[in-house]
């Protein structure tokens, strides 16, 4: 019974996982215009999700959203726009103008189109996590080792700093740093990484002090191994599985604090759509355009409870503890 | 159990100064003074620098940070740049408003998370087992902040049940003490679940595991051969013998009090240590970060503490070892 239930939760968090990683890689393909275009800041302020306007191109390349559009002689058109009607001569037009489109999700308050944004802030905070937790996994895993074998003093030294790093709470620590450093992109992903790589550590850390105790490590050294070569293809290698499946839950995390990141401001900085700063853009409009802070907010809770199902099914298919029926 | 305390403390002091201290030259080593007033080209720059030096700014590194700690120690945090009021007056008239909301969020924490728990683990593997499981992760899954904004959309926006902001209604210190509580108790409903019900799902699932492996043990099944109700096996017996783990996480939900509240507190504009700490922040005003910085990591720290005391009283194993 529990087996399945955890392979339900494995397959439905690999899925979306999946998907979502799918769409963050597609997202420019996806969509007809790019995240930052202002389509028609006035008439296309606040719609909301499902509107269809008809999308009028300039010859300067701007855009406007007509509600109408008929053709007038002469190749000009005459189009209704926020309920008045508007005469545009043919030289005033791209080739092609008219282009009805559907905004599924809305528009934002400078007239951009919040699924595209969506998409874009999919790509930022996925690779934002991932990059920050694949750093996290480096230091920690080094810092694990250096404890682990490095003797008395080094463990000493390096667990009492993870201590004190553990001692702030996360968010806390990653604001005071993002505050200092400047924020943007680069400062995010440091600083999640800064303060992710404590767990990594001490979990690495007892797992070799674990593994080093166990007949086989004590085979390979009495064989005459040499330690370098003992730790890096016996011990490092055996110690890893736990620090993936952890990996997992961590990405949920990390994605979790640099939505809040973003969201406070000192995160990834608009331009550039995260989903943190969209829900931060959202809470401005809140009583007005509900949808720019609730889809945003909605992509995030899939993308961190994708991560966390991937994590809790990983680690009830490799615990062979949690498998036993209970 | 005397020498043990002790030498915990000496470590939770040793990590409170770590902290300090890293925070203290994160703080002044980073690129760019104290925004504010002290770099506005505006202001006459003999009144900027006599700022810098009454606020001992252009002492060397080594030497604001000797007085720093002399004056920590001594429990004076010196005086707010951007609020030109003692940080000791900021901190404190932030936090009773902080402590109130971080109550009440782990009252929705414990209470709800209990209650979730303990029924999963009633008939563990059933449909609603399963469903709890889910529904867990997917609240655990849910930033406050953005739950938070949601709440306000629907309950006060929507259907305006509760305010959507700050700490009590405009002209509430007219109303009579009862209707100023419920006042209050009104303001703290949103912000509360908020924060608590996402807790309460990670809660919920250590009472479950908790609770299904003590189900699973022989005095269970003794107390259950005696003719013992199952109600109170589960209640009287199972849950007690599982409360040793749990007071442990009623420690650790109290270190992260403080800091929990963060984002909740600017989507709520609640007037707490939150709010005052990311202000401070926004503003470089040093003297209040270093404060709620030391404020909140010594939570952290002696909430483990009161974490490791709470797991020796309720299970004699731990102390005797």
């Amino acid at each position: 019974m529990r087996e399945r239930g955890g392979r339900r939760l494995l397959l439905t968090g690999a899925g979306l996982a999946a998907l979502l990683l799918a769409a963050a890689l597609a997202g420019p393909a996806l969509l007809p215009h790019a995240p930052d275009t202002q389509l028609d800041p006035v008439a296309a302020r606040h719609l909301p999700p499902g509107s269809t306007r008809l999308l009028v191109t300039l010859a300067d390349g701007r855009t406007l959203a007509a509600e109408r559009v008929a053709p007038l002689p002469g190749g000009g058109l005459r189009l209704t726009r926020l309920g008045r009607e508007q005469h545009l001569a043919a030289s005033e037009l791209a080739d092609a103008p008219v282009r009805p489109t559907r905004f599924l999700l809305g528009t934002d308050r400078f007239g951009r189109d919040l699924a595209a944004r969506l998409l874009a802030g999919a790509r930022v905070s996925l690779a934002v996590g991932l990059a920050a937790v694949a750093i996290a996994l480096t230091l920690g895993i080094a810092a694990g080792s250096v404890a682990a074998l490095g003797g008395r003093w080094l463990d000493g030294v390096v667990m009492r700093i993870a201590d004190a790093f553990l001692a702030f709470p996360r968010l806390f620590l990653a604001l005071a740093a993002a505050a200092f450093l400047g924020p943007g992109l680069p400062t995010a992903i440091a600083v999640l990484a800064a303060t992710g790589w404590m767990g990594v550590a001490r979990l690495v850390r007892a797992e070799l002090l674990s593994l080093e105790g166990r007949e086989f490590a004590f085979a390979a050294r009495a064989s005459g191994l040499p330690a370098g070569r003992i730790f890096l293809r016996h011990l490092l290698p055996n110690a890893l599985t736990p620090v993936f499946v952890d990996a997992a839950l961590r990405l949920g995390d990390t994605i979790l604090i640099e939505a809040s990141l973003s969201f406070l401001g000192l995160g990834i900085q608009p331009p550039q759509a995260s989903w943190g700063n969209l829900i931060a853009d959202g809470r401005d409009a809140l009583a007005s355009a509900w949808w720019v802070a609730a889809f945003p907010g909605a992509a995030l809770v899939v993308a961190v409870l994708a991560f966390n199902l991937l994590g809790e099914g990983l680690r009830d298919a490799l615990d062979p503890r949690r498998r036993r029926p209970c | 159990m005397g020498r043990y305390l002790l030498r915990r403390l000496a470590a939770c002091l040793l990590l409170v100064w770590l902290v300090l201290t890293g925070t203290f030259f994160l703080l002044h080593l980073a690129p760019g003074g104290p925004g504010g007033a002290l770099e506005d080209p505006r202001i006459p720059s003999e009144q900027r620098l006599r700022w810098r030096e009454l606020w001992g700014l252009d002492e060397p590194l080594a030497a604001q940070y000797a007085r720093f700690l002399g004056a920590a120690l001594r429990g004076e945090w010196g005086h707010s740049f951007q609020h030109h009021r003692p940080v000791a007056a900021v901190v404190a008239g932030a936090l009773p408003a902080t402590l109130l909301l971080a109550g009440a969020a782990l009252g929705v924490e414990w209470t709800a998370g209990l209650l979730l728990g303990v029924a999963a683990a009633r008939r563990p593997g059933s449909l609603f087992d399963e469903l709890l499981r889910f529904l867990s992760l997917l609240l655990y899954s849910l930033p406050t902040f953005w739950l938070g904004l949601m709440a306000v959309l629907l309950f006060s926006f929507r259907w305006p049940l509760f305010p959507p902001s700050h700490l009590a209604s405009v002209g509430a210190e007219a109303l009579p003490p009862l209707a100023r509580l419920a006042d209050l108790g009104a303001h703290l409903v949103l912000p509360a679940l908020a924060i608590g019900l996402p807790s309460a799902a990670a809660l919920a699932r250590f009472v479950r595991g908790s609770l299904v492996e003590t189900l699973g043990q022989e005095f269970v099944l003794a107390a259950r051969a005696r003719g013992l109700s199952g109600r109170r096996v589960l209640w009287g017996h199972a849950l007690r013998a599982s409360l040793a783990p749990l007071s442990q996480l009623f420690g650790l939900s109290l270190a992260f009090l403080l800091s929990g509240t963060l984002a909740v507190e600017v989507v709520f504009a609640w007037p707490g240590i939150g709010r005052v700490t990311f202000d401070a922040l926004a503003a470089r005003d040093y003297p209040v970060v270093l404060a709620t910085t030391a404020l909140s990591a010594t939570m952290v720290v002696l909430g483990s503490l009161v974490a490791d005391l709470l797991l020796a009283w309720a299970d004699p194993r731990v102390r005797r070892a």
